[in-house]
This record gives C-alpha cells, sequence and structure tokens, in this order.
C-alpha cells in the first residue's frame, strides 16, 4: 500500500514538473497553433497592401493580383511607431495591434503557402517616404 | 530491514518521478518543443541601407510608385558579417561568412537584415550581412 502510494506521489511529481518546465511550455504553445506546422515551412517576405479584413481573412494587393491569406490568433502583426520620431536618443518601439488596423496599409507580410491555402505569419506596417 | 525499505521506496519515487516527466515529453512530442518559439519569428529586409541614425538603420521599399520605409534597430548582440561568394572555376558553391565591425556597415551598403519583432523594444536586427562582393556566378545546385 505504501509502495503504491510513494509510486504515485512520484508520477505526480514528475508530471507537475515536466508541465511546468520552460521547454513543455514551448511545446504547448506550438500544439496550440493548428498552424504550427506551416509556421514553419519556408515563407516568403512581399510588399502589399490590405485591402480587406475578414473573420479570419484579410485580401492583400501586390503589383499585379490580390491574394487572400487566412489570418491566424498566432499571426502577428506590429505597427511602427514614425520612423524619425526618437525619445531620448531612443527610437518608439513598435507595437502589437489587431489585423484590422493595417486596413488599407501598406505592409511587409511574411507568409507561407500549402496545397490549397496562404497563410499570413507576420505582418508588419511600413511608413511612406516623406 | 528499515534501511532497505527506505531504499526501495526511495528507488520507486525516482522511478515513478522519471515516468511522470516521461510521460509528459512524450505527450507533448518534445521534437516539437526544439523548434524556435513562435514569438521569435525572423523577417528579413533585403536592400541598400537608406540611412542610419543612431541605432537605426533605415531600409526603402517600392510600391505603386511610391516609396515605404521600415526603420530595424541593431543592438550589442547584432551580428555583422560579409558573405563573399566562395568560386572554383566560375561557379560558386556557397559563401564564406566572416565577422566586421558595426563601423564597416555605412549607408548605401547592399545587405540582408534579419530581424524580429519585439513588443515594446522594436525591430530587432540579430544578423546584418553585407552582400556589395558579389560576382558574376552561378550558382550550382
Amino acid at each position: 500500500m505504501r509502495t503504491a502510494i510513494i509510486l504515485f506521489l512520484g508520477m505526480t511529481l514528475g508530471i507537475v514538473t515536466g508541465v511546468s518546465s520552460p521547454y513543455v511550455t514551448v511545446a504547448r504553445e506550438n500544439h496550440a497553433n493548428p498552424y504550427y506546422e506551416a509556421f514553419m515551412r519556408p515563407s516568403i517576405v512581399s510588399v502589399g497592401k490590405v485591402t480587406k479584413v475578414e473573420d479570419g481573412y484579410i485580401t492583400v494587393f501586390f503589383d499585379d493580383h490580390s491574394t487572400r491569406l487566412i489570418v491566424s490568433p498566432y499571426t502577428k502583426v506590429t505597427k511602427s511607431a514614425p520612423i524619425r520620431t526618437f525619445f531620448n536618443g531612443t527610437r518608439i518601439a513598435p507595437i502589437l495591434v489587431p489585423v484590422e488596423d493595417v486596413l488599407g496599409k501598406v505592409i511587409l507580410l511574411k507568409y507561407t503557402e500549402e496545397d490549397n491555402r496562404v497563410i499570413a505569419i507576420e505582418i508588419t506596417e511600413l511608413e511612406q517616404k516623406k | 530491514m528499515k534501511n532497505y525499505s527506505i531504499a526501495i521506496n526511495s528507488i520507486v519515487l525516482i522511478f515513478s518521478f522519471v515516468i511522470g516527466v516521461g510521460a509528459v515529453y512524450a505527450v507533448l512530442k518534445p521534437i516539437d518543443a526544439s523548434a524556435p518559439t513562435l514569438q521569435a519569428r525572423h523577417m528579413n529586409s533585403i536592400g541598400v541601407i537608406q540611412e542610419i541614425q543612431g541605432d537605426s538603420y533605415v531600409f526603402e521599399y517600392s510600391f505603386q510608385g511610391k516609396k515605404w520605409e521600415i526603420a530595424i534597430r541593431v543592438t550589442e548582440e547584432t551580428n555583422f558579417q560579409t558573405a563573399p561568394p566562395l568560386v572554383e572555376n566560375g561557379v560558386a558553391y556557397g559563401r564564406d561568412f566572416k565577422q566586421i565591425k558595426r563601423a564597416d556597415v555605412t549607408a548605401g551598403t547592399h545587405v540582408v537584415a534579419d530581424w524580429v519583432a519585439i513588443d515594446g523594444q522594436g525591430y530587432i536586427a540579430t544578423d546584418i550581412t553585407v552582400m556589395n562582393d558579389y560576382a558574376a556566378v552561378t550558382f550550382t545546385k
């Protein structure tokens, strides 16, 4: 009986230790992303303009065509502070924004293609040169 | 007898602890955990550095007849390097990466900048590779 309790206690401690390790935290984060494998595929970086934002999708116009891409909750969208604006000698940092904030904006887009879908991995708003 | 019992129980405890940790790792496929975290995906900017303002290196893109910019910030950890092609009989078969100093990279230099966007910190350059030393060669497969 005592051996069984020790066995149970040891396994419980092992599971708690395993789940709380940073290594496993990363694995859990990756597994939570349904597009994880697509995110690990080779990707393309292009410049385009966001013309439409729908639920879970964006449409981006490139120089000669438009593409509809999946936007997952794991797609990172950032908006830069004005490039030549400094605070105490340090440039103000970009911030994460919802995808709706880049509607109508020219962006640097990192994406990957699979058999029947295009997935946006990262979206960075560009600033027009003055 | 008591010492014997303590030893047995200790072994059982360690054994079951290892099984517990192993079970977690087996379920979560450690190979996936070794991949880069989703928060540290790299972007890259390829082109000529338009200007340098302090730690900010400005890159320019053309789209619909207008110019668009992004500023990438270098830090103490940014790796500056050159990558002249290794050529044999007029055919490049690779690149020879060599460390250079930050001062060697000036505005007007053609580079590949690898960077990550970090909320509240900026677009941080991890590598800046000078690509000026190219030659008219064909890359082998």
